[in-house]
């Protein structure tokens, strides 16, 4: 008689628990689960555009397995890898540095900046010119990130922006110098600098350079994963990025493990933009990068921060700037086709970073006091 | 039932309670944190819910506001039992709930947020029909509130009123206020209180969660006490003595005269191991939270620390672990002056801190056993070489931990995160135990939330330090605890240390006397 509860009705309700725990199998299969429905979702946007995804995809992805455009996609794969380790480190500590591309760009000022001297006669001799572009663009790339990091630890500013807006600066710096005082003058007045010599360049004799950057790229790779898994900093910067009070508590140098996981993340998009000026362009030009810097942020996030994973799922970036080109000379479909699936992968990412800490289940159940 | 009352002409006419809470019980991973309780509220009463930090008094207020849903126990509003699923029913049965941390958007303005989410706003709000509405609130309680100024530049005080005016504009006539005054100043305090008054005088009914007797006592009608997940007392607040509320708040069943035996003091030698005077420590909210504190711990001894939560304790020990920076005053360490040094310099002199809240302050969740043993020592040899970690070297330490500390776990490679509560606590305990050679231990509520046998096995291991020559300084809510513990007792009040009362000398009463009056009644050393 008194049973009288409010009114109802019939619900579908999704319950959302987190996680306790994700073995490495589950994350990897959620991980390759969604990747493949970002290119399913890509390919209904193709579809729906009036292109033939399957006739896309299969082209696309025979193309890139050819041995010439292979090359091409490991040429570019190169300095999406080493941004992309890099950033592993900023990410691992929980600085969201979405700067790697204005580091990139530092780092191909510098090192242009060394060659520009060298041939106007001053500076280093050849054979310390390598070693010399070298450090400039790892230096210059470590001290743009240095700036946020700085900022971040002295004044609490997000470095989500100032990551950003620094990458606006470093493009414009680069589009001003080469416009003005490192335009080659031997160029016809195109807006680029004097070729790199063979001196600058990175290279295996006898070897591809494709290889050789790969080479570089893995070297870099393996360190990256014995430093992460073996050394103190490698175990402490983690334990900032994951609690910022057990931090505290069991002293660490919070500050000094920030500065120096940024620098390093800098330091290795700065090496990535000495690979894009010296071998892949060979010169500074106004957009000498197509968005590396931004397509490792989602590579490094793609492999889950795990090196091993994040060295392929740059390939996977690599080819998809390469497959770019290729579909807009052979299916005559814009360039930016492949944007449509990298941000479809960008999404999917963050679903499986979601999924991978909570488990859905869907409630069917009658309605009580409330609808 | 309702009707039964209706129809049968009882003796007395009772008056129908607006909430009948009955045989609530809910369980959470280890605790229960209401347990088969009883909780009334009756039309234009103000009802204090007084309780020490984990008594329950929160996920009571979050079961009634449809927050979480009891394990057992049943719920009748105005007489009819309810079943509430989310705080959208409760809303619809007049209940509105303010947490304790403010849940506003602080880049909206106040007739945004006040009216985010509030049916029958329609598709394009009338924004200014709005305003005017909150503005004949507002006014009402004599509250100076401008609907159009962004929430984030509001004061604390002014928050709350946003936070009160979401539950008014829907109608609410049951507030559920969790621990509303510790974001406000004196003044605001007064206000609210006024505010609070006038509701009930219109007839609404309102929960004032505290932890302060005297804002119990000055602004109560009635007033409800919880201890471990259970009501130990509720009665009309002018019946009810300040002396009987902090008793069973800390602890009802140590009212009597027992005195505790002397103990042989171990090999306390009356050399002192941690020396701290005249310090004060900024808290979170801007005011000194520890006001010229002295303090002393022999080697060999136990003290220990105690008073009602938010009377500076944390703050202290915080400071003692270089945690906090202090503002004034000096900490010596076995001689040493460590006033603001970093926690690492403390841990190299010989401090090993034993942080309140392990799962958060004390370990990594989500890394491994053994990874967290590494915790604070990796960087040092033989745990590293040239930062290099040696993992084999940590594991085997990890192991010993685990098996000298009873860590029930199946292996250290199993996430720190899934240990129970008591289970972490000696994780933790372990570690610093096993990793390092404290001359000084200080240990934050180290049983806090743990289950009787796991409290016990911590105290054994704090007791074992003492006869080893460790000064041990422990801060604990549990009185018994602390009387079985220590060799002296640091009282205090309002962050200021009230008074040392030596083992034999300290009774429940006493210390509960001067925790909630903050008087030092004989103060020894
Ligand atoms: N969501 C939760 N999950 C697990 N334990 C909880 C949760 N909420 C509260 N608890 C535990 O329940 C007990 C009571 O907590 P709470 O109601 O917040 O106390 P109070 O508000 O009186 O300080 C504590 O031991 C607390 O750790
Ligand atoms: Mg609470």
């Amino acid at each position: 008689m008194l049973r009288r509860s409010l009114p109802g009705s019939l619900r579908l309700s999704v319950r959302v628990e987190r996680r306790p725990e994700v073995t490495p199998r589950s994350s990897i299969i959620i991980s390759l689960g969604m990747l493949l429905l970002a290119f399913l979702a890509s390919g209904l946007i193709f579809q729906f555009l009036g292109f033939s995804a399957l006739h896309i995809y299969r082209s696309f992805f025979t193309a890139l397995l050819s041995p010439i455009m292979l090359e091409e996609v490991f040429r570019r794969s190169a300095p999406i890898i080493l941004a992309a380790i890099g950033l592993c480190y900023s990410y691992r500590m929980g600085f969201w540095n979405i700067g790697a591309e204005g580091q990139l760009y530092m780092g191909m000022i510098a090192a242009t900046g060394v060659v520009v001297l060298y041939s106007a006669g001053y500076g280093p001799g050849e054979q310390l010119l390598l070693p010399a572009v070298v450090a400039a663009s790892m230096m210059a790339g470590g001290a743009w990130g240095l700036v946020p990091a700085i900022l971040r630890v002295r004044f609490g500013a997000n470095e989500i922006i100032t990551t950003l807006m620094l990458n606006y600066t470093a493009i414009l710096l680069a589009d001003f110098l080469v416009h003005g005082a490192w335009k080659d003058p031997a160029g016809y007045g195109f807006a680029q600098t004097v070729q790199f010599p063979a001196a600058a360049r990175i290279s295996i004799p006898g070897v591809p350079d494709a290889v050789a950057y790969l080479a570089l790229a893995l070297v870099v790779t393996a360190l990256t994963f014995l430093v992460f898994r073996f050394t103190v900093f490698g175990f402490e910067s983690k334990i900032v990025g994951l609690n910022i009070y057990a931090s505290r508590y069991a002293g660490l140098s919070i500050r000094s493990i920030l500065i120096r996981g940024v620098f390093i993340s800098g330091a290795l998009a700065g090496l990535a933009g000495l690979i894009v000026v010296s071998g892949l362009i060979g010169r500074l030009r106004p957009g000498a990068s197509p968005g590396y810097g931004y397509h490792a942020i989602i590579a490094s996030m793609l492999g889950g921060l795990y090196p091993p994973a994040v060295f392929f799922s740059s390939i996977l970036f690599g080819m998809l700037v390469t497959g770019g080109d290729l579909l807009q000379a052979s299916l005559q479909m814009p360039k930016s086709g492949v944007e449509i699936i990298m941000a479809m992968i960008f999404l999917a990412t963050i679903v499986a970073e979601f999924v991978k800490r909570h488990r859905l289940t869907i409630v069917v159940g009658g309605g009580g006091a409330g609808t | 039932m309702v009707e039964d009352l209706l129809e049968s002409p009882g003796p007395a006419p009772t008056p129908i309670p607006k909430v009948e809470m009955r045989g609530i019980v809910k369980r959470f991973p280890g605790v229960v944190a209401n347990d088969k309780v009883d909780f009334t509220i009756y039309a234009g009463e103000i009802h204090a819910l007084l309780g020490e930090n984990g008594a329950g008094k929160t996920t009571l207020m979050n079961i009634l506001y449809g927050i979480y849903t009891p394990d057992a126990g049943v719920i009748r509003v105005r007489g009819v039992p309810v079943r509430l699923r989310s705080p959208r029913d409760a809303i619809r049965l007049g209940i509105g709930m303010v947490h304790q941390d403010f849940r506003l958007i602080e880049a909206h303005t106040v007739v945004e947020n006040v009216f985010l989410n509030y049916d029958g706003l329609g598709f394009i709000p009338k924004w200014s029909a709005l305003e005017s509405r909150l503005e004949e609130i507002a006014s009402n309680y004599g509250w100076r509130l401008n609907p159009r100024a962004r929430v984030g530049d509001l004061s604390p005080g002014e928050k709350q009123q946003v936070e009160l005016l979401k539950l008014l504009v829907r109608g609410a006539d049951i507030l559920l206020l969790d621990e509303p005054t510790s974001v406000l100043t004196p003044i605001e305090t007064k206000m609210l209180f006024k505010t609070m008054r006038r509701m009930a005088g219109e007839g609404k009914s309102i929960v004032l969660i505290t932890h302060k007797l005297s804002e119990a006592m000055s602004v109560s009608d009635r007033v409800t006490v919880m201890r471990r997940g259970r009501i130990v007392l509720s009665k009309p607040t002018r019946e009810a003595t300040i002396e009987e509320l902090s008793t069973a708040m800390v602890g009802a069943q140590l009212i009597g005269n027992t005195v505790l035996e002397e103990r042989p003091t171990a090999p306390a030698d009356g050399v002192p191991t941690l020396q701290v005077s005249a310090l004060s420590v900024m808290g979170d909210e801007g005011v000194l939270a520890v006001r010229d504190a002295d303090l002393t711990v022999n080697r060999g001894e136990v003290v220990g620390v105690a008073g009602v939560s938010g009377n500076g304790q944390i703050e202290l020990v915080e400071a003692i672990a270089g945690l906090r920076k202090p503002v004034r005053g000096k900490i010596i360490l076995n001689g040493v002056d460590v006033t603001g040094a970093s926690p690492r310099r403390l841990m190299e002199l010989g401090l090993t801190y034993i942080p309140p809240e392990g799962k958060k302050w004390g370990i990594v969740p989500e890394l491994s056993i053994y990874e967290n043993v590494a915790l604070r020592v990796a960087r040092y040899e033989p745990y590293s070489r040239l930062g290099v970690i040696n993992w084999r070297r940590v594991a085997e330490v990890a192991e010993r931990v685990v098996s000298e500390f009873r860590v029930d776990t199946a292996s250290i490679k199993n996430r720190a995160g899934s240990l129970s509560g008591g289970n972490v606590q000696r994780l933790i305990l372990g570690r610093e135990l096993t990793t390092s050679k404290p001359s000084l231990l200080v240990a934050a509520y180290p049983t806090k939330g743990l289950d009787i046998a796991a409290s016990e096995q911590v105290r054994r291991i704090l007791s074992r330090l003492r006869s080893e020559g460790v000064g041990v300084l422990v801060l604990s809510e549990d009185l018994d605890e602390i009387l079985e513990l220590s060799d002296r007792i640091v009282v205090m009040y309002g962050g200021r240390v009230v008074g040392v009362v030596r083992r034999g000398d300290a009774t429940p009463e006493l210390l509960g006397v001067m925790m909630s009056r903050g008087v030092a009644v004989s103060a020894s050393t």
